[in-house]
């Protein structure tokens, strides 16, 4: 009674409030409905990027103007919308609803819940579609985004601000890597945005259950554009999801986007610029598609501390096909982003999780932002593996080699092993570091190549009963000095 | 020269719409025809060539409901 009440209340202040003012709007009415697409003639005043709505409440996005039509991309269902409808002019500028309460929630590109939860109470408009910050506003990436995975943390190290591209073939765990990066910031005070653009429903559900069962749930928000909405939809998802993280970021808080994928966005722009006759370019994708993602990816960016000190740190996803980097659209995602991380089909078979190509991934600003107590112990790694690489492929044909190739040899093969890690298994930086100090200075040498894992995992255990002291003081400090490291020394002699 | 359409809903007589126009002076530059929908409820619309004037029981109503629906 008392919920009826409360609603009664409400109704009688809404009609006060609406008042006897006569409404007054602009219209225009539907030419044609094609699939996400309406072109309605009329509204010779309507803005390009304002929201119109249709008879039946849906709205649409204008995104083609026209002497006499406009082109709108319908946001939400078409099929109830008919020719001849009249359409009318809101007067704003497309924007999200964005909140604090939005964290923990599964939200839709128009920020809306989808996960059939209350709806958010008090919520400010974002503009979906914003010019990125200046240089001014801007400061150059110095602050690690720990991944937890052995191989980036060394290698590819991730920066706060950064945009980290990761690329493979489908299917060898482009977003399980995304998905660790999300379990690993549990505590570390970053806000993750998993924006699914579309995906199958059932991978987008499964991906929130790794989330949640990891505990990671309570500090990400999941953008969900599934194959099954409207290519209009996902072609907004991205932004609507950056268009919430820069709320978090306006608020100083580092924020973490996953923008899985960004090849199935590029069809969905492609499919709604073919309805909206642009002229099409090379693989039919319209001449803009190259900005449609730069203007994206501008957005994540390190502020300075004067303007608050937030940062968006991009990982957007691309899919190749037959691990063909050199068409269109990995070309275009790996010269806008500032490195990529290169999985590969034949890597993952044999083994070697997650499959990053260590020749072919980059990081281009994420050195500034490595820990100290990590760039001491990957600085050897990365030379030593190069030096592997080279060996490997010679020595194949080699039946004598003298002795020092065997022992770098040797050390390549372990090195290359204790960089496999388990899915949803993050390490901490401490653990990582121990890990990686072990194979680096030989300590691993005489073990069997299959037993290195057991070894790791014998010191893993060993650091977590009897080394918690060490493991914390690094983690805090992030430097290895050298009682720290003659402690580790004495750690691991012990664990092996 | 331009037409203009009231909706309303009954016919209205000629001493109607000089008062009508008389509020509203922008009406004279126009040809105004006078059409009957029932389902205005009450009160008129006037519509021009991209440009709505809601002034009906329907289109408050439908007001009223939207702004509820977006509330709650």
């Amino acid at each position: 009674m008392k919920k009826l009440d409360h609603l009664i209340e409400k109704a009688k202040s809404t009609i006060q409030e609406i008042g006897t003012a006569p409404i007054i709007k602009d219209y225009g009415q539907v030419l044609e409905v094609k699939d996400g697409v309406a072109i309605i003639s009329g509204l010779s005043n309507v803005g390009y990027g304002e929201v119109v709505e249709f008879q039946n409440q849906v709205k649409g996005y204008v995104i083609d103007i026209d002497e006499e039509r406009n082109g709108t991309i319908i946001l939400g269902d078409y099929l109830g919308i008919k020719g001849g409808d009249l359409v009318f002019r809101l007067g704003y500028t497309l924007s999200v609803p964005v909140s604090k309460e939005m964290i923990g929630r599964v939200v839709n590109s128009l920020g809306h819940p989808v996960d059939g939860l209350e709806n958010f109470t008090q919520t400010t408009n974002y503009p979906v579609e914003k010019i990125a910050p200046g240089v001014i506003k801007r400061k150059s990436v110095d602050v690690p985004l720990q991944t937890g995975i052995k191989v980036i943390d060394a290698l590819v190290p991730i920066g706060r601000g950064q945009r980290e591209l990761i690329i493979g073939d489908r299917g060898i765990g482009k977003t399980t890597l995304a998905v660790d990066t999300i379990i690993n910031q549990k505590g570390q005070n970053v806000i993750c945005i998993y924006c699914a653009i579309g995906q199958r429903n059932s991978k987008i559900a499964s991906v929130i259950e790794t989330i949640r069962e990891n505990g990671a749930m309570n500090h990400t928000i999941v953008v969900s554009a599934s194959a099954s909405e409207p290519v209009s939809l996902q072609y907004l998802a991205p932004y609507t999801a950056t268009a919430i993280g820069e709320y978090f970021m306006d608020q100083g808080k580092d924020v973490l986007i996953v923008y899985d994928d960004l090849t199935k966005h590029a069809w969905a722009y492609r499919q709604l610029s073919l309805i909206l006759r642009r002229p099409a370019g090379r693989e039919a994708y319209p001449g803009d598609v190259f900005y449609l993602h730069s203007r994206l990816l501008e957005r994540a960016c390190r502020l300075d501390e004067k303007y608050g000190g937030g940062s968006i740190t991009a990982l957007p996803i691309v899919e190749t096909l037959e691990g063909d980097i050199s068409t269109y659209i990995p070309t275009n995602v790996i010269s806008i982003t500032d490195g990529q991380i290169f999985l590969e089909t034949d890597l993952f078979n044999s083994g070697i999780r997650p499959a990053v190509n260590i020749g072919l991934s980059v990081s281009r600003v994420g050195g500034a932002a490595q820990t100290k107590a990590m760039k001491k112990v990957a600085g050897k790694l990365k030379l030593d593996l190069a030096q592997y690489r080279e060996m490997a492929a010679f020595s194949q044909f080699e039946s004598e080699l003298d002795e020092q190739t065997r022992q770098f040899l040797n050390r390549g093969a372990r090195l290359t092993q204790i960089l496999v890690q388990d899915k949803n298994q993050p390490l901490s930086l401490a653990h990582q570091v121990a890990i990686i100090y072990a194979a680096a200075n030989g300590y691993l040498d005489k073990i069997e190549v299959t037993k290195v894992k057991e070894s790791e995992e014998r010191i893993l255990s060993y650091l977590n009963q009897k080394g918690r002291r060490w493991l914390e003081r690094v983690n805090k400090k992030n430097v290895i000095e050298e009682e720290d490291e003659v402690e580790l020394k004495k750690l691991i002699n012990e664990a092996l | 020269m331009k037409k203009v359409v009231i909706y309303s809903t009954y016919e209205l007589s000629h001493q109607e719409i000089d008062k009508l126009v008389e509020k509203i002076p922008s009406l004279k530059n126009y040809q105004i025809v006078n059409q009957v929908d029932k389902s205005l409820i009450a009160g008129l619309v006037i519509k021009f060539a991209d440009r709505i004037i809601d002034l009906s029981i329907k289109g408050r109503l439908n007001n009223i409901s939207k702004k509820l629906y977006e509330e709650t």
